[in-house]
């Protein structure tokens, strides 16, 4: 959570400069690209240097495997038909927003950088912003909606409206939740949509 | 874009093969400056953008409806997922 507000007090902080400065260089934007290659440099270091990883591969059960199966495909085939009311961004960005369930920080940032080269740097920044927005606010309901997941769809909807956030977040409210015996399955859950969650924001930014 | 997959793969097999190193630790556990500095840039790109900012209230909105709508489709699955793997289990 403290790292949901800092992100968003980052956000924020940048908008105001933004509003102050009214003018946005163009090296900004060549760093920022600079800056996505290290956050994927590091992402991918925390993927191959993860203990945890090894050990879950080895304990894996089908519905291990399937619930992040299901929750990104579920998310998907309900964001489709959503998708055709929007007006702020078109229906493949809002599945690539979606696709990977949560994980804000790399959604936000690396939509904005792959679409600027097709649809150009406002509207990039656009995409952006909705794709923070939207997943900022599913780790919010994952989280205060836990109890009631919990109680009317069963545990295993819990850690799927977490989401990626399954994996840190959203695990004190999971093992509180759900349980102890739950928390396997969380990690493992969330350890995988955020191994695909890359693959599939490429994916759908090219589409 | 494919040049970003080719990074990730790197940091990947590098993360695998140095799991053991400090640098890596540190250079991999810095990812939350390196998130810190690009949703800056994002926030500040939309703000310098004076036709953006204005649509701020719809980016909310339109943020608000995608997450509803992604979070209801992911404990549906969930929900069939978990009757489907049940009934199955049931008639053994």
């Amino acid at each position: 959570m403290k790292g949901s507000l800092i992100v968003a007090g980052c956000f924020a902080g940048g908008f105001i400069a933004g509003r102050l400065a009214e003018y946005s260089p163009e090296w900004l934007h060549t760093a920022s690209l600079w800056l996505l290659y290290l956050l994927m440099l590091q992402v991918g270091l925390g993927i191959g240097s993860d203990p945890k990883v090894k050990e879950m591969l080895r304990t894996l059960t089908p519905v291990s495997l399937l619930l992040p199966l299901t929750t990104v495909a579920g998310a998907l085939i309900l964001t489709y038909p959503v998708a055709f009311m929007l007006k702020a961004v078109c229906v493949t960005d809002s599945l690539a927003i979606n696709s990977v369930c949560g994980y804000y920080s790399l959604s936000s940032i690396m939509l904005s950088q792959l679409k600027e080269p097709l649809v150009g740097a406002t509207l990039a920044a656009k995409i952006g912003a909705v794709a923070l927005l939207a997943n900022v606010v599913r780790e919010l309901i994952a989280l205060t909606g836990a109890p009631l997941i919990a109680r009317h769809c069963g545990k295993e909807a819990v850690i799927a409206a977490a989401g990626v956030t399954s994996v840190d977040v959203c695990l004190p409210a999971i093992r509180r939740w759900c349980g102890e015996r739950y928390v396997g399955l969380a990690l493992v859950h969330g350890t995988v949509i955020d191994i695909a969650s890359p693959f599939m924001l490429t994916l759908f930014a090219s589409l | 874009m494919f040049e970003i997959l080719l990074i990730l793969a790197a940091g990947i097999a590098i993360g695998r093969i140095g799991a053991k190193l400090t640098i890596t630790a540190r250079i991999g556990g810095a990812v939350k400056w390196t998130v810190c500095g690009l949703v800056g840039v994002l926030g500040y790109s939309i703000g310098a953008d004076s036709t953006l900012a204005a649509e701020l209230p719809e980016i909310g909105l339109t943020g608000i409806v995608l997450a509803l709508a992604g979070t209801a489709g992911s404990i549906a699955g969930a929900m069939i997922l978990m009757r489907a793997t049940s009934r199955k289990g049931g008639g053994k």
